[in-house]
């Protein structure tokens, strides 16, 4: 049975006067996704997730949200949303317990204290409740901004550029609290970013946006395994090890040499058989590991898009 | 909606901005029920030279009753800045936060979003005139006690009994809630326009300033334009303290006041509904 999306967006388009900011875009995301929306700066990632939010109108295209065409059952879906858009903005004059209430009872709901006391222990500010915001750092703001989206136990969170202004343990236990939520709580999480390393490591679907347009979209392992990764391997004798390759077929996958050392490009599948093949050659290997290209093909996804100019193609959409 | 207007109602009462108005306020009335109680009779013969010459007044003209009605005269130029620096803000104010973006996201239609910061200004507005209300007349009676109102005005002399001034009085609250509503409504107005919220408190004042600049000049060609301007209709809480109270006039006046209320309002909601929200 196919799932019903959560999100679907169906070519969706916004401009500013002349300036197409998201143009034609398709999404789905499922439920129990962790959706990476993934772009450079200015892509259009914010206006669409402002369009999400109905923050902003559409210029044309249509949201559904839960099923539901978001223009006719705006307020049925918003409930059930939580959402950090671009940085946290809170009341600065009032306490970080004070705003989680207000903004709860904004989404109809008039919070116990046990909940605020649970969602800012969550996110570590349970020993700050009672100060007021304007005494926060940026990063005590983003971590206050992720228990605001949780307040009100909400089916879908849209977090936007959560990490920025984290510290590395802050961006681990936001990392940490993404999967908690998809897997612990069964939540539906749309995570915007510009960095390609936290999509990766997290997310199960992503979309990669470009100019206002979708240029791939699908599972990131399945995107990411039809990219070739950098293998590097150390082995214990370098010149039986280069002989050898220079008269296999693999000679044409020969990366880089330093030493012992050697960078292999290979598909992910195509991993076992070269190592199989090195063990019936005789080849004895240290260590071998793998890094992905994923920058090289988020670069190559936006560099193509950007001069093509054809901004009618049709994305690569991998499920 | 009450749970938006409470919301809306802590929000005002957490903001040190709203309390400027309540002191400020409280340091006129004071100030000039002081001068009044020290130096009264200097103020009253430098007012009332110019009829002295052909009316003898006497009796405790310096009263409770006048000190109230000359401090609703000397504020109704400040009361509408204090108004506007609270609810020229209520909409700006958060979009220059960055706060707006959370509340629009939230499951409350924007149209109620206005509407419920207007009721929240409407209610702060009630309470500051309340308190002009208990510091100028109940402090006023109780220093200076109870006699006749002595009014003068341009073109003639008028004096009311005691017992007809208290619902005069009470009256002239309503009439400045109204006025100071229209102010209200169209700073809120303004304030959906902009992010900032200086803007919508200056442009408020402003507009208020050249509209009593057109109103007060004689000059034939404003004459048109005179009987529309809000602030025409401001000031005729005064219109009260005549005999017999021109009550045509009033309704007018009134009615005018709360035409620009409905058409301010409706402005605010029509454009804050369809705003693109980017701050």
């Amino acid at each position: 049975m196919t799932p019903i999306p959560i999100i679907e967006i169906k070519n969706l388009s916004k401009s500013f006067g002349s300036f197409a900011a998201v143009t034609d875009l398709n999404l789905e995301v499922f439920r129990g996704d962790v959706f990476g929306f993934l772009g450079p700066n200015g892509a259009g990632k914010s206006t669409t997730i402002r369009m999400l939010l109905s923050l902003i109108k559409p210029t044309s295209g249509t949201i559904h949200l839960f099923g539901r065409n978001l223009q006719d059952h705006r307020n049925e879906s918003v409930r059930k949303i939580g959402c950090i858009i671009e940085k946290p903005d809170f009341y600065l004059y009032l306490s970080a317990a004070k705003n989680l209430e207000l903004f709860s009872r904004l989404s109809g709901l008039l919070p116990a204290k046990s909940k605020i006391d649970e969602v800012l222990e969550l996110v570590g500010l349970k020993g700050r409740a009672h100060d007021n915001v304007k005494t926060f750092s940026h990063g005590m703001k983003q971590r206050l901004g992720i228990a605001q989206t949780l307040i009100h136990d909400p089916e879908l969170i849209i977090l936007d550029e959560p990490t920025t202004g984290l510290d590395p343990q802050g961006i681990i236990d936001v990392r940490n609290l993404i999967r908690h939520l998809q897997h612990d709580l069964n939540k539906t999480v749309f995570l915007s970013s510009h960095i390609l390393s936290e999509i990766e490591l997290i997310a199960t679907r992503m979309a990669i946006l470009n100019n206002g347009k979708a240029v791939a979209q699908g599972n990131v392992s399945d995107l990411l395994s039809t990219q070739d990764l950098i293998v590097a391997l150390e082995v214990e004798d370098a010149e039986k090890a280069m002989q050898w390759i220079a008269v296999t077929a693999w000679q044409s996958k020969l990366h880089a040499v330093s030493g012992q050392q050697f960078q292999m490009k290979l598909a992910k599948k195509e991993i076992p058989e070269f190592t199989d093949d090195l063990q019936r050659a005789g080849i004895h290997f240290y260590s071998i590991a793998y890094k992905r290209a994923l920058e090289d093909y988020f670069l190559r996804l936006t560099q193509e898009s950007s001069s093509s100019q054809q901004r009618n193609k049709t994305p690569e959409v991998i499920n | 909606m009450i749970n938006l207007v409470s919301i809306e109602l802590y929000k005002i009462r957490k903001k040190p901005r709203s309390f400027i108005g309540f002191g400020a306020i409280a340091v006129i009335v004071l100030l000039i029920e002081v001068a009044l109680y020290i130096d009264g009779q200097s103020y009253l013969q430098f007012v009332i030279q110019q009829v002295e010459q052909s009316f003898q007044i006497d009796g405790k003209i310096i009263n409770g009753n006048l000190v109230t009605y000359v401090l609703l005269q000397t504020l109704i130029v400040q009361m509408p800045l204090l108004v506007a620096l609270v609810t020229g803000d209520l909409i700006s104010g958060e979009a220059a936060s960055g706060s707006i973006r959370l509340l629009v996201t939230k499951p409350v239609s924007r149209a109620n979003i206005v509407l419920s910061k207007f009721a929240a200004g409407s209610v702060y507005t009630l309470l500051l005139i309340v308190w002009l209300g208990i510091l100028s007349l109940g402090l006023g009676l109780l220093i200076f006690g109870l006699g006749d109102l002595l009014v003068l005005n341009s073109d003639h002399i008028a004096i009311l009994r005691s017992s007809e001034t208290m619902w005069r009085f009470m009256m002239a609250f309503v009439i400045a809630f109204i006025s100071l509503s229209v102010v209200s409504s169209l700073s809120l107005m303004l304030s959906c326009f902009t992010d900032n919220s200086i803007g919508p408190i200056i442009i408020t004042m402003s507009i208020i300033i050249l509209f009593t600049i057109i109103g007060t000049m004689e000059i034939p060609i404003f004459d048109v334009v005179r009987p529309f301007l809000f602030t025409t209709h401001m000031i005729v809480w005064r219109s009260l303290f005549e005999n017999p109270v021109p009550l045509q006039e009033l309704w007018i006046s009134t009615g005018v006041m709360m035409s620009h209320i409905l058409v301010f309002l409706s402005v605010a909601v029509f454009y804050f509904k369809n705003k693109d929200i980017l701050s």
